[in-house]
């Protein structure tokens, strides 16, 4: 069975692309376009991989995370950033990577991106 | 002999002195009408048969009065002008007498009194102990305006060509011109540039006797000028001159710091445009990067189309990064651990010298020798090195030299605190080259991204206000001092750890980024 992948980012260009090349890779992809949507989803299914960004509009990537936290046993999770010097994104990268397995800085490659994703799924 | 003592006692009854008679036991035995109104004022006359000791006073004024008086009398020596303090018993308060007098003796020559005048000097007295306080007071002002690091000269208003009647001895010190070279030039010739507003200000001030004052240049002797507040005040003179009292305050420090103030506000805000403005890029960057390379796989024939395609957003990328350095306040997720600032220096510094055309020459002070420790990034900090010195090399034109000179300081709050750094000890590393020098308009947008003199294509405008973006990460200050064709200087203050203090650094653990 294949690896179940949430991928979180309010741009969609973001999400195309990335769901293009996890899936060209064999994971099976669910998209959402906001933390309340990651939520929802996290509701329905399991995941082995949350693959979120952290500054989106209504509930944004750090809540995903912590809800995440919370559970028992949770899937891996990886967090895509664009960093920033808004004191805003600075605390919110800052609480990410203090939560998060790992931090994937935008723009990232597909060599990045796929090393990371393999290492923490595989 | 009638007609004598009657005229006598007239006269002694005109006579403002108060004359008296003692006896041996030291009793008030006589004294005239005057003395009685005076001490007594309308009191009867009690007085006589009172010790005259009882009303005499020893008095801090007058240190030796009353004891010398007495001296004289057991000696039997004539009293010639004691002053003595006694008490005025109808007004109640201390007033001071001058006694004169001669012992007297009977025709046996048995010792029978003293008998003599007393003057009341109380006015006198009170008018010089008046002018004592005045005189220790402004003799204390003086010694404030001599010991005053202000410039501070007097000009004679009232006289033709308005006379230096005074100046204080930092006019000397400071400008270098003595007292009769400043009375030689006038109280105005230190203004270096007399046809500027603020200058003709200041004259017009002084024409129509008016309180001014203004920011000037003001010149030493040797040619050289600082920033000075002058302030100008008007007064009279004892002889009833008007004159203009001329006060120079060096304020190249003040300048400095507030010029140092407004540029890091001007850079904060820039950084947050550039912050936010780089969150925003590397957002839109990130399809354009992932799609990119998957239109590779399904167009292989396009490969060098789409190598053009990444290497341009590649080099986006790599400004955009550079421009976050610049904007960042806090540190990156590592702790570097604690290494000797010597050691880390003296390994950075050689790396820079092998970077550095060898016609530049790299004289090092205190590298060696400096104590304590310090906690950065390296890569950071060759950074902040390396642009810092491959600047100076590009404005020395491959030739001169760059000095670096390190020492440990303490920030005290005492004397001024750059940027209002935290109080504790820092590295104090200045970096001086011996190149062209900017000018006072480059140098106050020097930290501004893409604010660049090289030539379009040759730099980007990011070294310095990635430099500046480090520094205050590592939560120091950076400051530059230059002038056209006196070279540059940067002076950075970098936290060192101190013993128990923490300078602003956070707790994160090393973690991997992937």
């Amino acid at each position: 069975m294949s690896k179940r992948v949430l991928l979180v980012d309010d741009m969609g260009g973001i999400r195309r692309s990335v769901a293009y090349l996890l899936r060209q890779e064999g994971y099976e992809v669910v998209e959402a376009e906001d933390g309340a949507q990651a939520i929802e989803r996290l509701k329905e299914g399991s995941f082995d991989l949350v693959l979120t960004d952290i500054l989106m509009p209504h509930v944004d990537g750090g809540e995903v995370i912590n809800r995440l936290m919370a559970q028992p046993q949770r899937p891996k999770v990886i967090a895509m950033s664009g960093g920033g010097a808004q004191s805003t994104a600075d605390q919110a990268l800052r609480e990410a990577r203090d939560k998060a397995d790992a931090i994937l800085l935008k723009p990232f490659a597909r060599a990045d991106l796929m090393g990371l994703v393999n290492r923490y799924v595989a | 002999m009638d007609y004598w003592p009657g005229v006598a006692h007239d006269l002694l009854c005109l006579n403002s002195d108060w004359l008296w008679e003692v006896n041996a036991q030291g009793v008030l035995t006589q004294w005239t009408p005057s003395a009685q109104a005076r001490l007594h004022q309308h009191e009867p006359p009690t007085t006589n048969g009172q010790l005259w000791s009882s009303f005499l006073r020893a008095d801090q004024m007058l240190r030796s009065g009353l004891a010398e008086l007495l001296r004289h009398v057991k000696r039997r020596e004539p009293l010639r002008c004691v002053r003595v303090a006694c008490l005025l018993p109808h007004a109640g308060v201390q007033g001071w007498l001058r006694i004169s007098g001669l012992p007297f003796y009977s025709a046996t020559g048995e010792f029978l009194g003293y008998r003599g005048a007393a003057v009341n000097i109380s006015g006198q007295m009170l008018s010089e102990r008046r002018m004592n306080r005045l005189a220790a007071q402004n003799q204390n002002l003086l010694a404030a305006i001599e010991a005053s690091s202000t410039l501070i000269m007097m000009a004679d208003l009232g006289q033709l060509g308005w006379p230096v009647v005074y100046v204080n001895p930092a006019v000397q010190s400071v400008t270098g011109y003595g007292i009769h070279e400043v009375q030689d030039r006038g109280m105005f010739a230190g203004l270096a540039e007399p046809e500027s507003p603020a200058a003709r200000r200041l004259h017009a001030a002084a024409d129509n006797r008016l309180e001014a004052s203004a920011e000037v240049r003001w010149a030493r002797r040797d040619g050289s000028t600082f920033w000075a507040r002058v302030t100008l005040v008007p007064g009279c003179s004892c002889h009833g001159h008007c004159i203009m009292i001329l006060m120079v305050r060096d304020i190249t420090a003040e300048r400095a710091y507030e010029q140092a103030q407004e540029q890091r506000t001007r850079l904060e805000a820039l950084g947050r445009v550039a912050g936010g403005m780089a969150h925003e890029i590397n957002n839109l960057l990130q399809p354009a990067q992932l799609n990119a390379e998957i239109m590779g796989d399904l167009h292989p024939d396009d490969g060098p189309l789409l190598h053009d395609i990444t290497s341009s957003l590649e080099q986006i990328s790599f400004i955009v990064r550079n421009t976050l350095q610049f904007s960042r306040k806090d540190k990156g997720p590592e702790i570097a651990p604690p290494v000797p600032v010597c050691t880390l220096l003296t390994e950075r510094l050689d790396y820079i010298r092998a970077l550095l055309p060898a016609t530049v020459e790299i004289v090092r002070e205190g590298i060696e020798t400096v104590r304590g420790e310090i906690s950065l990034n390296t890569t950071e900090l060759t950074q902040v090195l390396t642009n810092l010195a491959t600047n100076a090399a590009h404005a020395m034109k491959g030739h001169g030299t760059l000095m670096i000179r390190a020492r440990r300081v303490e920030v005290d709050g005492v004397r001024l605190r750059p940027h209002g750094l935290p109080l504790g000890t820092y590295l104090h590393l200045e970096l001086s080259d011996t190149g062209c020098g900017m000018s006072e308009a480059v140098l106050a947008r020097v930290f501004e991204p893409f604010f660049t003199t090289k030539p379009v294509g040759e730099g980007t405008g990011l070294g310095l206000a990635v430099v500046f973006g480090l520094v205050q990460g590592w939560g120091g200050s950076i400051d530059v001092r230059s002038a056209p064709g006196q070279g540059t200087t940067f002076t950075l203050l970098i936290p060192m750890v101190g013993a128990g203090q923490q300078h602003g650094g956070k707790h994160e653990q090393a973690r991997s980024i992937g």
